[in-house]
């Protein structure tokens, strides 16, 4: 017992220090956070967008990218068809026909890095975007991430996703993981910690694909966002996040399509990713990333100890009051009265509930600074709460499975 | 690479504030620990003198003061020591000496309580019945902490009811006698009803058979003396 308390005690410092040091950066950082210089001259950029069975999208995403404020002349939508086998090449067929700036191909299916592959060889625009083909561009996105090219060093520039639609709970906790995700992200990005230019909208240099290769995804876990960011990372090319520049994207609306986002492909992605570009944990070299990259991993050892406590006093808690139930021959109005009597909850005065709470209010700290930077006004009470009381337990289980499906194919391989 | 460094001043003082803001938790948990600890002193010194009064008044007017007894006022007191004992020993440990200290003193007052509302409610004729229950741990007795919550339970439904729970295991003279005097054994949970014995646990149902029995004689006896006052009347 005593060495879980301890455990728990050594999370809870773990997450207190990385809340402080986010808060610390925010502080520091707040007054660069929007790129402001006017460009008169914008560069041509190449959109690409990879899309397989998107006919339900196409149509939207395809509009929200015609409607961008950025010179005609100087944009580029690629469209590549990976192999659908819906009408999703039809419909952008027919954009195609419509307007000059999109062009359509179709390949056999291989890939979402195959698709954006195909993409690079179909374009000589200096600067190439990639984009998710369910997701919606904010009209001034673009704008605001060729912006930060100004600074030659910088090599790639990251959009800000946000969720597009709230309808229930699992959509709501995404909604609010993704805006504390961005501003996190953002003060990452200006100490060169950006762990990944988000594939749902991202801009490079073309020299970077020249420099680097092209995209890969070797695990097939659709990962290959986070894989270019490492090899950005491991040549410490610079790479910004432009906190401004949304991207609409459609969140997994039920807990099944979740899971396997996070567990199968994001998750199990990092991991396996990470476990080619381990360069990249050498604090010496890449300090601030390194030291991110560790929080990240510890950051899922500190939420296993909290989820895991937590769920436990929880179980036993319930299982107290059944019994108690039990023990009473289901004296309901006695049973319920016992919730109001103030010294039921008698952990009040232990170090645990204090600490507890203060995360609690830095986090709450953290989600309105992360509010007001992404100029959300949405009230999203009930997403609050589920967030507070679920996102953690949801964390372990998809990071859980991620690293459990990993294991699993590791001795498959080695006995067969 | 320059933005990427890592500034180790920056980290160092962040592991201070971080440090600072943890102690800062503990330390507010122990001010508000000694404030109980403040708290239950107070309430035990009030009990004690309320008993002691009442004992002198025993003395002085040799017999039961029955117009100044206020026994629930006792019984509430008992249980808000009860409560913040229970919040102390959770947060302190069960066998922290200061807590051992403060449980002794517990159950001699609930001793001396007992005693008090005995004579009392033989004198000035109160229906009350005491309930006299040994615990112990979790590992001695898995059963106890039932026990505690159906005694509870059934002491709200019973206002003529009261309580006093004791520790089996502590080290205390006037607890020995009290064991010594109904001759008890160690199997847990034991509960003494008006001087029966009873080893092991007893459910809701159970106890609210006993309590029924003592309920009926209680009334029986009353009908009984009210019948014989009005005889005597005529």
């Amino acid at each position: 017992m005593l060495i879980i308390e301890i455990l728990v005690y050594f999370s809870i410092f773990l997450g207190l220090y990385f809340a402080l040091f986010v808060f610390n950066l925010f502080l520091e950082n707040q007054k660069g956070v929007y790129k402001k210089p006017k460009i008169k001259n914008f560069p041509t950029v190449a959109l690409i967008v990879p899309c397989y069975n998107e006919a339900e999208n196409i149509e939207k995403t395809l509009n929200s990218l015609l409607n961008l404020d950025y010179p005609k002349e100087k944009l580029e939508i690629i469209v590549i068809d990976d192999g659908s086998t819906d009408d999703t090449f039809l419909k952008a067929q027919i954009f195609e026909k419509k307007d000059k700036r999109i062009k359509v191909f179709t390949k056999k299916n291989g890939g979402k890095y195959t698709a954006l592959n195909l993409g690079l060889k179909k374009t000589n625009a200096p600067f190439i975007g990639s984009m998710d083909a369910d997701s919606h561009l904010d009209p001034q996105a673009l704008k605001k991430v060729m912006k930060f090219f100004e600074n030659p060093e910088i090599k790639a520039v990251s959009g800000t996703v946000k969720v597009r639609e709230v309808k229930n709970i699992i959509e709501g906790i995404q909604y609010l993981e993704y805006l504390i995700s961005a501003y996190w992200k953002k003060f990452f990005s200006m100490i060169g910690g950006l762990q990944v230019a988000s594939g749902a909208f991202s801009v490079f240099r073309k020299e970077v694909f020249k420099i680097l290769g092209h995209y890969q995804d070797p695990y097939n876990c659709l990962a290959e966002d986070l894989e270019i960011t490492f090899r950005l990372q491991q040549k410490n090319f610079k790479i910004a996040q432009a906190l401004d520049a949304f991207v609409y994207t459609r969140a997994p609306s039920n807990f099944k399509s979740l899971f396997r986002q996070r567990s199968l492909r994001w998750y199990k992605g990092f991991l396996l990713t990470l476990k080619d570009y381990l360069g990249l944990l050498n604090i010496k070299k890449h300090g601030n990333l390194s030291f991110l990259l560790y929080a990240t991993l510890v950051g899922v050892f500190a939420s296993l100890i909290l989820s895991s406590y937590t769920l436990w006093r929880a179980i036993n808690f319930c299982w107290e009051r059944v019994n108690q139930l039990f023990l009473t021959g289901f004296d309901f109005p006695y049973f319920f009265s016992l919730f109001w009597d103030k010294n039921f909850f008698n952990f009040k005065i232990t170090p645990l509930f204090i600490l507890g709470n203060i995360c609690l209010i830095f986090f709450l700290i953290q989600l309105s600074i992360a509010k007001k930077l992404c100029f959300d006004k949405k009230p999203l009470k009930v997403a609050i709460f589920s967030f507070i009381f679920l996102y953690g337990y949801l964390n372990v289980l998809w990071w859980g499975t991620a690293i459990i499906s990993i294991l699993k194919e590791k001795i498959t391989k080695f006995y067969v | 690479m320059s933005e990427k460094k890592l500034n180790w001043k920056k980290h160092f003082l962040i592991f201070l504030l971080t440090s600072m803001i943890f102690g800062s938790g503990f330390l507010l948990s122990n001010f508000l620990l000694e404030k109980k600890i403040v708290q239950l002193t107070n309430l035990q010194q009030d009990l004690i003198i309320d008993i002691l009064s009442l004992e002198t008044q025993f003395s002085l007017l040799t017999q039961t003061p029955c117009g100044n007894l206020n026994e629930p006022d006792f019984t509430e007191q008992l249980r808000k020591i009860a409560q913040e004992l229970s919040l102390i020993g959770n947060r302190l440990g069960e066998k922290n000496l200061d807590f051992l200290r403060f449980k002794k003193y517990y159950s001699i007052l609930e001793i001396k309580n007992w005693l008090l509302l005995e004579k009392a409610a033989k004198d000035c004729k109160i229906d009350l019945v005491s309930i006299i229950y040994f615990y112990s741990d979790e590992k001695e007795c898995p059963k106890c902490q039932d026990q505690q919550f159906v005694l509870n339970y059934i002491g709200e439904k019973y206002p003529f009811l009261r309580i006093y729970s004791f520790d089996y295991n502590l080290e205390l003279s006037a607890l020995r006698s009290l064991k010594s005097i109904y001759s008890l054994t160690k199997e847990l949970p034991i509960i003494i009803i008006n001087n029966k014995t009873y080893y092991g646990f007893l459910n809701k149902k159970e106890l609210e058979e006993i309590l029924n029995k003592y309920a009926a004689a209680n009334s029986n006896k009353e009908t009984t003396t009210s019948t014989d006052e009005q005889r005597n009347t005529k």
